[in-house]
C-alpha cells in the first residue's frame, strides 16, 4: 500500500526498520484483514449464496450478481428449497445474512422479538429489526475506508500540488499559497461539513469526502513546501537544472519522490482522522442515509433505539471497529514515521 | 591551438545576492559575489580558477552556465550570447555545457539508480531511443571504470570516488563541448584525487573538452590548467599561462597562495609571503585594493585606488600597482 511511492532502494530499508516495530506490524496486519473484509463483504455476509444449484439451475456468485430469478430468495428460503437428492447444492457466505435483511421468519426458534444477542446464527447479534450486526459492520467498513482513502487521496493531491508550487517557485505564489493555507486551517471541518450537508440535500458520502478533501490539505501542503525548500538547495536539483531538465521534470522526477516520505506518514494519520469524521457525522445523522450501513450509523441507531439496556452488542462492536481501525492507522503512521527517519540506522 | 577563437568569452560579469535583514526580510544590501570578471577559454584548453573559500569562484562557475543569473555582463558561448537567452533555448544549449559538482554525495538523486542518473541528460535532450541510451550509459560507466552491475544500484552504495565518476559520466553523457568542474576533487581522498585528475585529463585529450576548472588546491590547478586565473573577493587579480603564473607570480596574493602551498618540486624557490588574516567581507570591501589589508607590500596608493587588471608581461595580467618583475 505504501511502498509503491518509495524508490526501491529506500523501500527495502524502510521495510526492514518498520518490521522491527511489532506493534505497527500487527496494526498493518489488522488493516490488511480489514481491507480483505471490506473487499469480500459479500462473501462474508450476504442474504444470497456464493454459488448454488437449485432446481436444476446453477448460479455463480448470486451474492454479487443478484439475479432476478432469486430476487425473493434468501439463503434461508433456498435452504428450504434445496433438494440434495436431485444434486442441488449451495455454498453459503460465512454469515448467511445481508446488511439490509430484517428478521426472516424463524419465529419457532425465536419466540422473543429482536434485538437478539450473539448466537450461532448471528455471531455479533442483531439490531432491533433483526438485521445482523456482523453483516452491517463488514459492509459498513466499505463506507469508512472509502471516505478515508478518497478524502485523504484528494487532499494529498491538493496539498502536494500547492506545496510544490509554493516551495519551488517561491515569491508571490508562495505568499498567496501560504496565506490561503493559513485561512483554510481556521475552517472547522466538522461544522463546515454540517453546514454544507444542511445546504446541499445530497445524502451520500460525496460531500463529506469533498469537504474533508478541500479543508484538510493544509498540513500536507506545509510539509511538502518545507521539504521542497530543503531539497531545492541540494545539489542534485541544481545538477538536474544544469543538465537542462525542465521545471516539470525536476518537480516530478526529483522533488516529488524525495518529498513523499513525510506526506505518506501524514496521509496515514489523515485516514484515521477522516474515518473518525465520517463516523461522527453518520452518528449525528449526516452521513450515509439510514438503511445504508456505516459504523457511525450503527452506533447512531443503537443509541436511538436503546430501549434494550442489555443490548450491549449494538454499541460495543461498531465502537470497537472504529477504535481498532483508527488506532491501527495511527500505529502504522507512527511506525512509518520512525522507519522513514533518516537519523535511525539501517 | 592558440589561434582559434575562444569557445567561451565572459566579460564584465557581475553577480550579486540580496542580503535580507529585519522582520520584513527586505533586501537591504546586495553582496557582490562576482564583480566585473572578464576571461575567455579557447577550445580544448583549461582555465584553472583558484582562490580561497568564499571568493566567488563557485558562483562564477555557475553564473557562466547561467545557473545563477548575472546582474550584468556578457557570456558568449561559441559566439552566442547567453545572458538574456530565452529559457527554452538555454535549456537546449545546456546539452553542450555541463557541470561537475564538488559534493559527490549531494549531487546524485538518492532515489535514482545509477543508470537513471547517467541517462537523465540523454533523456532530457531526447537523444536516442531507450535501448541506445542504455548502451551509451553502459559504455560511459565502463569508461569511468565502474563495473557493469552498478547500473541498477543506488548512489548510497558507492564510495566517494565512484560517485564522483558517476557524476562525471553524467556530465559527459551528452558529449558536451564545455565543462565547468567545480572543485571536483576537494571532497575526495588524496589517492582518489589523482585518479580523477588523470581521468579528466584523459577525457579532455580524447574528447577535446574545454574546461573551467575550479579548485583551491594549487597543485591540481598546475597539473590540469593551460591558463590560471586567481580570484580574490569576487575579482580576478591575476591571470597568466600556467607556467608563467607558477614561475613568475606577480600579484602579492598569488605569491602568498603559492608560498602557502606545499612545494611539489624542492628546486622551486618561492617568495616567502605568509598570508595572515581572513579575506574581508564582500559586503564591506575595503577601499582601494581589496587585498591591501593583508598585503605585505602595500603602500599608500593601494589604500586609496583600486588597481585594474593590466598587462605585466606576455599574456600576463595582474591587478597590482607593483612594477612588473624585471622592470623595477
Amino acid at each position: 500500500m505504501t511502498g509503491a511511492f518509495l524508490a526501491p532502494s529506500s523501500r527495502g530499508r524502510v521495510w526492514r526498520r518498520f518490521r522491527k516495530r511489532w506493534l505497527s506490524l500487527g496494526a498493518l496486519g489488522l488493516l490488511g484483514l480489514l481491507f480483505a473484509a471490506a473487499a469480500l463483504a459479500d462473501e462474508l455476509a450476504s442474504d444470497k449464496p456464493i454459488a448454488a444449484r437449485v432446481g436444476g439451475h446453477t448460479w455463480w456468485l448470486p451474492n454479487l450478481t443478484r439475479p432476478l430469478e432469486l430476487r425473493a430468495d434468501t439463503v434461508q428460503t433456498l435452504r428450504a428449497r434445496l433438494n440434495r437428492d436431485q444434486g442441488d447444492w449451495m455454498v453459503e457466505p460465512l454469515v448467511p445474512f445481508g446488511p439490509y435483511q430484517t428478521y426472516s421468519g424463524q419465529s419457532a426458534e425465536r419466540p422473543s422479538a429482536p434485538p437478539w444477542g450473539p448466537d450461532s446464527d448471528h455471531p455479533l447479534g442483531t439490531d432491533e429489526v433483526g438485521r445482523d450486526v456482523f453483516a452491517r459492520l463488514v459492509h459498513g467498513a466499505r463506507a469508512s475506508l472509502t471516505v478515508g482513502f478518497v478524502a485523504v487521496g484528494l487532499y494529498v493531491l491538493i496539498g502536494l500540488l500547492l506545496g510544490l508550487l509554493a516551495g519551488y517557485y517561491g515569491g508571490v505564489l508562495d505568499a498567496v499559497v501560504s496565506r490561503v493555507t493559513e485561512i483554510t486551517m481556521t475552517f472547522p471541518t466538522m461544522f463546515f461539513i454540517l453546514a454544507v450537508m444542511g445546504l446541499v440535500h445530497v445524502k451520500t458520502l460525496v460531500p463529506i469526502m469533498l469537504v474533508i478533501g478541500l479543508t484538510r490539505w493544509t498540513d500536507v501542503c506545509r510539509l511538502v513546501r518545507a521539504e521542497v525548500l530543503r531539497l531545492k538547495t541540494l545539489e542534485f536539483v541544481q545538477a538536474s537544472r544544469a543538465i537542462g531538465a525542465s521545471d516539470l521534470r525536476i518537480l516530478a522526477r526529483h522533488l516529488v519522490p524525495n518529498a513523499m516520505g513525510p506526506v505518506l506518514v501524514a496521509a496515514t494519520f489523515g485516514i484515521a482522522g477522516a474515518i473518525l469524521i465520517e463516523s461522527s457525522l453518520s452518528f449525528l445523522g449526516f452521513g450515509v442515509p439510514p438503511p445504508a450501513p456505516s459504523w457511525g450509523e450503527l452506533l447512531s441507531q443503537a443509541n436511538r433505539y436503546l430501549t434494550h439496556p442489555g443490548a450491549w452488542w449494538l454499541t460495543v462492536y461498531p465502537g470497537l471497529a472504529i477504535f481498532a481501525t483508527v488506532t491501527a492507522f495511527n500505529l502504522v503512521g507512527e511506525g512509518l514515521r520512525d522507519a522513514l527517519d533518516p537519523r535511525q540506522g539501517a | 591551438m592558440t589561434s582559434e577563437a575562444p569557445l567561451i568569452e565572459v566579460s564584465d560579469l557581475t553577480v550579486s545576492y540580496p542580503v535580507r535583514r529585519g522582520v520584513l526580510s527586505r533586501a537591504v544590501e546586495r553582496l557582490k559575489a562576482v564583480d566585473g570578471v572578464t576571461f575567455s577559454v579557447r577550445r580544448g584548453e583549461t582555465l584553472g580558477l583558484v582562490g580561497e573559500s568564499g571568493c566567488g569562484k563557485s558562483t562564477l562557475g555557475r553564473a557562466v552556465l547561467r545557473l545563477v543569473e548575472p546582474d550584468r555582463g556578457s557570456i558568449r558561448f561559441d559566439g552566442r550570447e547567453l545572458v538574456g537567452l530565452a529559457a527554452g533555448a538555454m535549456r537546449a544549449l545546456r546539452r553542450r555545457m555541463q557541470l561537475i559538482f564538488q559534493d559527490p554525495y549531494g549531487s546524485l538523486d538518492p532515489r535514482m539508480t545509477v543508470a537513471e542518473i547517467v541517462g537523465e541528460p540523454l533523456a532530457v535532450h531526447g537523444l536516442g531511443r531507450r535501448s541506445e541510451r542504455n548502451r551509451r550509459v553502459e559504455a560511459l560507466l565502463a569508461q569511468m571504470g565502474i563495473e557493469r552491475d552498478a547500473l541498477r544500484r543506488y548512489p548510497h552504495e558507492f564510495s566517494g570516488g565512484q560517485r564522483q565518476r558517476i557524476g562525471i559520466a553524467r556530465a559527459l553523457a551528452v558529449r558536451p563541448d564545455f565543462v565547468v568542474a567545480d572543485e571536483p576533487l576537494s571532497a575526495l581522498d588524496v589517492s582518489i584525487q589523482a585518479q580523477i585528475v588523470n581521468l579528466l585529463a584523459d577525457l579532455q585529450r580524447g574528447l577535446g573538452l574545454t574546461f573551467l576548472f575550479i579548485a583551491h588546491d594549487l597543485r591540481v590547478i598546475e597539473h590540469v590548467s593551460t591558463e590560471v586565473a586567481v580570484m580574490y573577493l569576487g575579482r580576478i587579480v591575476e591571470r597568466a599561462p600556467t607556467a608563467t603564473l607558477f614561475s613568475r607570480p606577480h600579484h602579492p596574493y598569488t605569491q602568498a597562495l603559492l608560498a602557502s602551498a606545499p612545494a611539489t618540486d624542492p628546486r622551486h624557490r618561492r617568495v616567502r609571503a605568509p598570508l595572515g588574516g581572513e579575506p574581508p567581507s564582500a559586503l564591506d570591501p575595503p577601499p582601494g585594493c581589496p587585498f591591501h589589508p593583508r598585503c605585505p607590500q602595500a603602500f599608500d596608493r593601494c589604500r586609496l585606488e583600486r588597481p585594474a587588471l593590466a598587462s605585466v608581461g606576455a599574456q600576463h595580467l595582474s591587478a597590482c600597482f607593483l612594477a612588473p618583475p624585471g622592470t623595477a
